[in-house]
């Protein structure tokens, strides 16, 4: 029988993971031209597209093992132009919590145009971290 | 972490604004960004002029919660059709524009990912949903 979690360990875990976006106060996400780096701990790579910052805090509380993101503010000027290829979360010091790549009409941030101007916006609609059972 | 919706909306392209980017692309010196730039640029214009009549009208919400989504009249997508670049072409644009340096030449690059944003929209039949609308 493959290894399960339980309901409550899900929980638990997803709780962990989205309170890391709020150390230190609210987190953001970067949306960044290019592939993610080899590791979440790498240097920044990429052309800096946008920024948007999280609420505070970033989640709700998870149930059956998945957290809902509250609202992502959108970036309302845009700092570059490019196209984006990934998002970069962060929380309030800067530190990388996690990434996803970004591509148009697929990637884990599936941009409807995935063509971002300077000056123009860039928002996220609601997102969830999901802690499978196995 | 699932997939959550992004959405990249840009400023209106006036016609002040439109002849500032092809005096920009004039003098780019990449044949290539040069060529893309300004057949872009004439893109928005064979647009912007079959779209001067054009009402506003309702469409379908922006999977991304901002903005509406308005189907093209059939008879503006044949006006512009040979115009506007396919996807695949759109994606080979935008490494060309990528070269463009965001550092060095931003005005340039800021000029080239406004039309191909444009381009991005116009392939969809839809009218672009520019941040005037959201």
């Amino acid at each position: 029988m493959a290894f399960r979690l339980g309901t409550t360990a899900r929980n638990a875990a997803c709780d962990a993971i989205v309170d890391l976006f709020d150390v230190g106060g609210a987190g953001s996400i970067q949306i960044r031209t290019g592939a993610q780096p080899t590791n979440v701990a790498d240097a920044a790579s990429g052309t800096l597209l946008g920024t948007l910052p999280l609420s505070n805090p970033a989640f709700g509380s998870a149930s059956t093992g998945v957290a809902t993101a509250n609202a992502v503010t959108s970036d309302t000027s845009a700092d570059n132009s490019g196209t984006a290829g990934h998002g970069r979360f962060l929380n309030n010091a800067g530190t990388a919590v996690a990434d996803a790549d970004a591509a148009q009409g697929s990637g884990t941030i599936n941009f409807d145009n995935n063509v971002i101007v300077a000056g123009g916006v860039i928002a996220i609609s609601s997102w969830t971290v999901t802690v499978p059972i196995s | 972490m699932q997939r959550h919706v992004g959405g990249s909306f840009a400023p209106p392209i006036t016609d002040e604004v439109r002849l500032r980017y092809a005096e920009l692309i004039d003098v780019a010196t990449d044949p290539q960004v040069q060529d893309a730039g300004t057949k872009l640029a004439k893109m928005v214009y064979k647009y912007q002029k079959a779209h001067k009549e054009l009402p506003d009208s309702d469409g379908t919400p922006h999977p991304s919660g901002r903005g509406v989504e308005v189907a093209l009249p059939q008879e503006i997508v044949q006006t512009i059709w040979d115009h506007v670049p396919f996807q695949y072409e759109i994606d080979g644009i935008a490494k060309v524009f990528d070269t463009v340096s965001a550092e060095t030449d931003k005005p340039l690059r800021d000029a080239c990912f406004h039309l191909l944003w444009f381009a991005n929209e116009l392939t969809r039949d839809r009218q672009p949903i520019t941040t005037d609308k959201i």
